[in-house]
């Protein structure tokens, strides 16, 4: 008996179909993984699993039963309970105050006054009771990103739900914080729990799930147990044609004895005061790709800013090629020969309402193949974008139309297009992959690679481990705005990595640090 | 010593209606509604309020169509605001517009500037605290208030029970900071912001009808002063903390407070001591943002 199960379910937003005809079946306390890649109909189908949007046909099946699901309130209701990607929690309340969100308890039922000694009892009961690690009065805005997806389940299992969909678990934890949630996931499923993980990362599919449904454009194109199957076969399913799953920096460390960039002792402060960087110094050869490994908020985000001159530094300097760029803007990093993937590229590095022919020149307005006497020179940008297009394999639908309207990949294309035709000499990449499907992150990384075979040098900042540990030459890990290690990808495994992340300093790595 | 009794005295007398105006406004403020309409709503408060005690001799009921005034004001903003969405700043310009406009019509038609409460004498409307009134210079400064006055102090309290101890000002939160979390537990969260700036249209009513009946007995258009802006002053410096806020407007209280006592002494240029208020505003304003950017070190816009 399948405790979840949908019939020819159907979405059509406008004259897009989303969601095609989709048949899927969750047996009870079993751990299902949803994948596909971004934009292939996988949040569509879990909203519409979860009363966010409604079916434009076809049925689901609770228990058996038909049932439509009028909004979350509803889901939870019929015991169906979700986990955003994006946390919908409160920063400046606390752990058991974002867990009773909606359901507090109050001295009496008649006083309006709320008791907090038994909200706090309640919880700490709950968190005993399936075993997970919190403190019920912290702020959320003071604990772990992984912490904080403890409190998002809990709040659904509060409202005692038996089916917990998880939507992109992973993508903002550590390796660490991880294995914790696999094993808080499998404990559950232990106590009667039913799990649906909707995921890209293939690796996780196959530790973590009994079977696996993939969903390409729309359409239901794999529905295959965890144990028949490989991560092969199932990027396969999912992109339709073989990939290459990660991209080897298989070449032999070439890096010269030239340094191309280095960076002493940055420090810098945020808007309260608190040093972020702490006495930041690397260095970047001439043809080397160094990695910056680290869970997010641990001070990457700053550095990037402080790099490409989006924010000042209090301490510190930063040199490219010898010449001292510190506190620079934007503009003057790139004429010495900087080019940027930022790390948001809607906020940082397109403009989502212009259109792509004025993307492809933004921050090189003056550049004199594109810009004569103060002005542009509209034929000039137009065989450029072009060029880009055919040169990067860059999808477009209207080619006259803006940026907003394409694909997360596509558009980081734009950027890479935009950066490496400039001919920097250096090159900050900043989540290069983060949104992006599987066949342009093989695409982006090859770029990448050939860039850096050109004798160039590279800082990759990524959170994704596997896109750090795969293409860089040498790796730094961050941790509370400081380097707590450098490591050699050829000589670690991911777990040594994963501990220094955490803030775990082994010897092997304190040894390469000093 | 007389002149620091009086400026205390006046103190308390001149924040209470922006004391008012603050612990309102702060739950739109919670909800992420920017109220710019604290000014319309507490005028068209102070107008309803002389309007109706001048034609029916009745205060209680003055009062009363005061705050209903500003809540009609109040169901407007949010209708527009918050149901079509459309843009608070135009919406809350076109209500202080509108509350200007209207009283000026009907002050017109009137054939009148100012209406004048002839029937009564606001000093019998003081309230007299016995045993506090006997103390020295302390019952001078805290007894002989208005009744409304009284009410704005305590309302600070209730509303910091409202805003940290309810489920309701939990809620008003939970929309302003995260209007996602909000939804996803169920909660209407139209319906909160509503309830705030409702809140808020009442407060101001009560602190217009303060202001001119109360008080003065007298009506004249315009007599707000800016008062609901200062208000909102107090809020963003106070960050719509109940108490902060609350601090905050009786700062700009004390500098209107100055600015009449001093007056006293300055003979012929009297005029100029108006100013204090504003420019106290402006200077408060000024280093409550140096000191909340002293430490910014990112270059233009903020990304949030």
């Amino acid at each position: 008996m399948s405790i979840i199960k949908t019939i020819d379910l159907t979405k059509k937003l406008g004259d897009f179909t989303a969601n095609d005809r989709i048949n899927i079946s969750v047996e009870k306390q079993e751990i299902k993984c949803i994948v596909g890649e971004n934009g292939a109909g996988k949040s569509t189908l879990m909203n519409m699993l979860y009363g966010l949007l409604r079916p434009t046909s076809g049925k689901i099946l609770l228990h058996d039963k038909e049932t439509v699901i009028n909004g979350p309130m509803d889901a939870i209701a019929h015991g169906l309970g979700m986990v955003h990607q994006h946390f919908k929690l409160v920063p400046s309340l606390t752990v058991y105050e974002n867990i009773l969100l909606g359901t507090e308890l109050k001295k009496s039922s008649k006083s309006p006054i709320i008791d907090r000694k038994k909200e706090i009892d309640e919880v700490t009961k709950l968190i005993e009771k399936y075993k997970f690690e919190l403190n019920p009065t912290d702020k959320i805005e003071d604990i772990s990103v992984g912490g904080r997806q403890r409190v998002e389940i809990l709040k659904m299992l509060y409202r005692n739900v038996d089916i917990l969909i998880l939507d992109e678990p992973t993508a903002v934890l550590t390796p660490q914080e991880v294995d914790e949630l696999f094993v808080n996931l499998k404990e559950l499923r232990a106590q009667g729990k039913t799990i649906i993980v909707i995921t890209h990362k293939l690796r996780e599919v196959m530790e973590l799930s009994d079977s696996v449904t993939v969903i390409k454009q729309g359409k239901v194109v794999g529905n295959v147990l965890t144990k028949d199957t490989s991560e092969e076969e199932l990027a396969q399913m999912m992109v339709g044609r073989e990939v290459v799953l990660t991209v080897q920096n298989t070449a032999e460390n070439k890096a010269s004895e030239e340094i191309a960039y280095q960076v002493e002792n940055v420090c810098t402060i945020n808007d309260y005061g608190k040093e972020v960087l702490q006495n930041i110094s690397f260095c970047v050869h001439k043809g080397e790709i160094l990695g910056v490994a680290g869970v997010e908020g641990n001070g990457q985000s700053e550095l990037v800013k402080v790099l490409t001159g989006l924010m000042k530094t209090t301490k510190g300097k930063v040199s490219i090629y010898g010449k001292d760029v510190t506190d620079k803007w934007p503009d003057e990093l790139r004429q010495n020969g900087l080019g940027i993937i930022p790390e948001d590229r809607y906020a940082q590095g397109l403009c989502g309402t212009m259109s792509i022919a004025d993307n492809c020149i933004a921050g090189y307005h003056n550049a004199p193949d594109v810009c004569k006497f103060g002005l542009l020179d509209r034929k000039n940008i137009s065989s450029k974008r072009d060029r880009f297009i055919k040169d990067f394999d860059i999808r477009v639908g209207d080619i006259n139309g803006n940026v907003g309207q394409l694909s997360g990949g596509n558009a980081q294309k734009i950027i890479i297009a935009r950066e490496f035709e400039s001919n920097p000499k250096l090159l900050i990449a900043c989540q290069p992959t983060r949104g992006v499907d599987i066949g342009s992150i093989e695409f982006i990384h090859k770029q990448i690679l050939n860039f850096r075979n050109k004798g160039n040098a590279v800082l990759l900042i990524s959170s994704e481990l596997s896109e750090v540990m795969s293409l860089s030459d040498r790796i730094i890990v961050m941790y509370k705005g400081r380097i707590i290690g450098e490591l050699s990808p050829k000589e670690v495994s991911r777990s040594e990595i994963g501990l220094l992340m955490a803030g775990i300093q082994n010897n092997k790595a304190k040894g390469a640090f000093l | 010593m007389d002149i620091i009794g009086n400026i205390l005295y006046d103190t308390i007398y001149h924040s209470a209606p922006i004391i008012l105006c603050v612990i309102g406004g702060i739950f739109a403020y919670k909800a992420n509604v920017l109220n710019i309409a604290l000014e319309g709503m507490m005028l068209i408060g102070a107008f309803v309020s002389t309007l109706t005690a001048f034609m029916t001799q009745n205060i209680a009921l003055g009062v009363l169509l005061a705050m209903l005034a500003a809540l009609a004001f109040g169901v407007v903003f949010s209708l527009m605001g918050v149901t079509f969405k459309g843009n608070v700043i135009i919406i809350g310009l076109a209500i202080n517009l509108l509350a200007s406009a209207i009283a000026k019509f009907v002050l017109v038609r009137m054939n009148t500037s100012n209406i004048t409460l002839s029937f009564m004498n606001v000093a019998d409307l003081k309230l007299h605290i016995p045993v506090v009134e006997n103390i020295p210079l302390v019952g001078s400064i805290l007894s002989g208030h208005p009744l409304i006055t009284y009410i704005s102090f305590l309302g600070i309290f209730f509303m910091w029970v409202l805003m940290y101890k309810t489920r309701f000002g939990i809620y008003v939160r939970v929309v302003g900071e995260n209007e996602d979390a909000a939804k996803s537990i169920g909660l209407k969260t139209d319906f909160y912001k509503y309830a705030a700036i409702l809140i808020g249209a009442v407060c101001c009513g009560l602190a217009g009808a303060n202001l001119s009946t109360e008080r003065l007995g007298l009506f004249t258009n315009d007599m707000t002063a800016g008062r609901g802006f200062i208000a909102i002053a107090a809020i963003y410096c106070g960050q719509g903390s109940p108490t902060l806020s609350a601090i905050y407007a009786i700062v700009f209280g004390l500098a209107r407070a100055l600015s009449v006592n001093l007056s006293i002494y300055a003979g012929p240029a009297a005029g100029l001591f108006d100013v204090i208020p504003y420019v106290i505003m402006v200077c408060v304003l000024t280093v409550v943002s140096v000191l909340k950017h002293k430490n910014n070190k990112i270059r233009g816009f903020k990304n949030e």
